[in-house]
């Protein structure tokens, strides 16, 4: 019986604790506003004339989670602003063509875009965007064929498992995963090279794991851990981003708060900051009073390192600091001795009262899906893995719709107050507020679920490995949504279309991108191949070849374990268990003298060629194995006729050399089938001993072994 | 959502939670809690600051924070400090009027000063604001 044992490694990685090896945080040399990765250090407006943007318009994009899913539909999000195109005068209101005072070359709404909160996938669109520009909307992009279109899962899955290197991050899949990233999407960029970027500033939310506080990839929380974040590579920060419980670990950073760093910024003493005056909120403003609490947590000198996990667990839309940003002048501010103010954080309330602002524009893209589910339609629940997909998902969901309305409301508030204007001075009384959401939901429904779009986008997988069908849909769908999106502030609503016209004064262009006819089920079953298998289970009968006359030929059932890999070398990793029956010449006769039981662990390398769905590997493992003899009933009766009673038996351990070969098909998106075949050589020494007696005899165990079976997929 | 007006005789900008929102004589819309209010540089006001919780108030009976300058020399004080506060509220008060403090800004150290102390005065009894300081 020939069996795979990689399952015991699986096990051992999904079970691993969230330690272990992280790349270290840099410290901070000194607290200072006035460097680092801020909103208020970065460009408006890259150097180039005619400026593209600035404050007068201010958009701001919040991406939510959901793997690739959501960074294609941002995508898409992003290509629909680009077709936006729009004039504003000196004054920073929208403007005709050929008025006075109107700028010659118009700019598109893309150009205005100053801040991107995003979440998880979202966070990949978002950091491709700050760092590489519009490029990134092009189908020739790295960012998209590395990406969105490239099935990242699954070199991730390859660098857990096949790549001996990164098996001292086991317990921290995150370090895996950011390594991953760096090298494949990011190009080792660092947060030093976004500061020299101009906007969009990005805020990448991860959630601290024992405050369930968000965590953003900034300077200003960086400053709170007495951390350097310049040098940290952007992977990390949409690693931690997207660290989705159970499939990745906690991503580690580490504060130095202990050393100190002359941090005297909010929460460091004295009444004259928004923390002292915020831990006297609790009921007055207990979402303040929080923040402020979430704030001297990060002090705490006792936390050396934190464990950040997935920001959907905080907030799966991105809002949170878009509201907070709305709704708050809270931050962190240092006087200088020259009278200047140098700032931290982002307050678009503050932006506001100073009368920085004439249009705010929020968009969500929320990639929000909602399966059908079979549950209900039994008395057993669901299974464990279904609650464990529950308790993570749901309250996600339930969150974001809260968060929406928080929004609103923030934008309501910030929006002009018609009779308030006609009273006092008001900084807000021309600007203007408006929030669209792109979502699943707004998309047309058919009763047949596979005629549906929307059914065809809300089952959507939540993974990094989407069909290129799926990412051109997303893409197409992303922008359409936008176009024929409605604004929730102010009311009555006012269409996308309407505020391009109206409000900006500008031109509705085509997206650019593909544009697949129909995205539904039934086309997309004609459009899509076979999805990647990585981990099959199932079951295989094999046949053994004796290749020496010790031993005899064998065959029986066993268990498959098949784990693929791209192609490519690769490291093998086998525990297996193997039988033979030994002949041996018994004083006279030849007969069956027993059974070897041999268990092996064995180690090499293997090489991967992938066709479409064919996948042929060849390796040689060297190993080593050890085990039992079991003397056959016929052996013990030919000893006692020779006077030879109570043999004791025993085999030695050998080294293993283990060549093979396979073939494996992947027949549909949940089975394989696939045919291997291995030359198994050792030659353990077999002991018999009773009394006087002593018999050993070194066995050769060289076999050809043809296993052929089926396997279900299950990851 | 708050609303709080700070009054100076000059335009200046206004000072929350340590750092810059907006300026004197227009409303500044704030975060409901407890904040502290002062004018920065110079420290040619007083009182030096205004600490209060900033609540119940409404775009058109926005919470009034009166600062009133103060002559130095030395960096000291000369003259002494104004009024105590007085947090005039009128029941059933809610009547609209102009920005009184933000239009009526004159300039010179006595002008202002008497100014400052009628309008906080006339205010007062007219009663649509609270007024703290």
């Amino acid at each position: 019986m020939f069996v795979r044992r990689r399952l015991v490694l699986l096990l051992a990685i999904a079970l691993a604790p969230g330690a272990c090896a992280h790349r270290a945080t840099p410290k901070l040399a000194a607290y200072d506003l006035d460097s680092g990765y801020r909103f208020e250090r970065i460009a408006v407006s890259a150097p180039a004339a005619p400026a593209k943007n600035s404050n007068d318009v201010f958009v701001v994009l919040a991406l939510s989670g959901g793997g690739t899913r959501a960074a294609a539909l941002s995508v898409g999000v992003m290509n629909q602003l680009k077709a936006v195109t729009f004039r504003l005068n000196s004054r920073g209101l929208p403007c005709a063509a050929g008025e006075p005072d109107c700028e010659a070359t118009p700019r598109s709404l893309l150009d205005e875009v100053d801040v991107i909160s995003s979440v998880s996938g979202g966070s990949f669109t978002a950091a491709g965007y700050a760092l590489y520009g519009p490029e990134i909307l092009s189908r020739d992009s790295a960012f998209q064929k590395n990406f969105l279109y490239y099935p990242l899962q699954r070199d991730l899955f390859t660098q857990a498992v096949f790549y001996p290197q990164n098996w001292q991050y086991l317990g921290a899949r995150t370090e895996i995963a950011a390594k991953l990233y760096d090298k494949r999407v990011f190009d080792h960029a660092t947060f030093k090279h976004l500061e020299a970027r101009p906007r969009p500033y990005i805020i990448l939310n991860g959630t601290d794991s024992t405050t369930g506080a968000r965590f953003e990839f900034n300077q200003d929380q960086f400053d709170l851990l007495c951390s350097d974040l310049s040098p940290v590579p952007i992977a990390r920060g949409v690693t931690a981003s997207s660290a989705f419980p159970g499939l990745l670990n906690s991503m580690a950073v580490d504060s130095h708060n202990k050393q100190g760093c002359g941090y005297n910024g909010p929460g460091s003493g004295g009444d004259d900051n928004w923390v002292a005056q915020g831990l006297k909120d609790r009921t007055l403003n207990p979402m303040r009073y929080r923040a402020a609490q979430q704030l001297t947590a990060y002090r705490d000198p006792s936390r050396t390192t934190l464990h950040l996990l997935d920001g959907g667990l905080a907030d799966n839309i991105g809002l949170r600091s878009v509201i907070q940003s709305l709704a708050s002048t809270d931050r962190a501010i240092t006087e200088n001795p020259d009278g200047t103010e140098s700032l931290g954080g982002w307050s678009l309330l503050s932006m506001g009262n100073d009368g920085q602002l004439k249009t705010v524009v929020v968009i969500t893209a929320n990639a929000r899906v909602k399966r059908d589910s079979k549950a209900d339609t039994r008395v057993g629940g669901p299974s464990t893995f279904g609650v464990l997909g529950s308790a993570s998902g749901i309250p996600m969901g339930n969150y974001s719709s809260d968060t929406l309305q928080l929004v609103q409301l923030a934008l309501e508030q910030d929006a002009p107050l018609e009779e308030h204007a006609r009273v006092f001075k008001d900084a807000f009384k021309d600007v203007k507020v408006f929030a669209f959401e792109v979502a699943f939901e707004d998309l047309p429904d058919n009763p047949d679920p596979a005629e549906s779009e929307r059914h065809f986008f809300q089952n959507l997988a939540t993974n990094f490995e989407l069909q290129p069908f799926e990412v051109d849909c997303l893409i197409d769908r992303g922008a359409r949504l936008l176009r024929d999106s409605e604004s929730a502030v102010p009311l009555p609503s006012r269409s996308f279309v309407d505020f391009v016209r109206d409000d900006l004064r500008g031109e509705l262009g085509v997206a650019g991108g593909p544009h697949p006819p129909t995205c539904t089920d039934s086309v997309g079953k004609k459009e899509n191949g076979i999805r990647s298998h990585y981990i099959d289970v199932g079951v295989q009968y094999g046949k053994s070849f004796a290749q020496s006359s010790d031993i005899e030929d064998d065959d029986g059932p066993g268990l498959a374990l098949r784990i693929t890999r791209p192609s490519g070398l690769s490291a093998i990793v086998d525990y297996g268990t193997n039988k033979f029956d030994v002949r041996a010449t018994v004083p006279g006769t030849s007969t069956a003298l027993g059974r070897v039981s041999q268990r092996t662990l064995l180690g090499g390398v293997a090489y991967t060629r992938r066709l479409a769905q064919l996948e042929a590997t060849a390796g040689f493992a060297l190993g080593y194995g050890w085990g039992s003899f079991e003397v056959s009933d016929a052996a013990r009766d030919d000893f006692g006729r020779q006077g030879i009673f109570g043999v004791d038996q025993e085999v030695s351990g050998a080294l293993v050399l283990a060549p093979r070969v396979s073939l494996w098909q992947n027949l549909s998106n949940r089975i394989a089938a696939g045919v291997t075949g291995t030359y198994l050589h050792s030659t353990p020494n077999v002991q018999l001993r009773s009394g006087d007696f002593t018999r050993e005899q070194k066995v050769d165990t060289s076999t050809i072994k043809i296993s052929a079976g089926i396997a279900f997929k299950v990851f | 959502m708050e609303f709080v007006l700070v009054t100076f005789p000059r335009i200046r900008p206004v000072r929350v939670d340590g750092g810059r929102v907006g300026q004197t004589g227009q409303v500044l819309r704030l975060q409901r809690g407890n904040h502290i209010f002062d004018l920065g540089n110079p420290r040619d006001y007083t009182p030096p600051n205004v600490q209060t919780p900033v609540v119940n108030t409404s775009p058109t009976a926005p919470m009034v924070i009166a600062f009133g300058p103060a002559a130095f020399a030395g960096g000291m004080p000369l003259a002494p400090p104004p009024p105590a506060p007085r947090a005039a509220k009128k029941k059933g008060g809610r009547k609209r009027k102009k920005a009184g403090a933000a239009k009526k800004q004159k300039t010179g150290a006595r002008k202002a000063k008497a100014s400052a102390a009628k309008g906080g005065r006339r205010k007062a009894a007219k009663g649509g604001r609270r007024k703290v300081r």
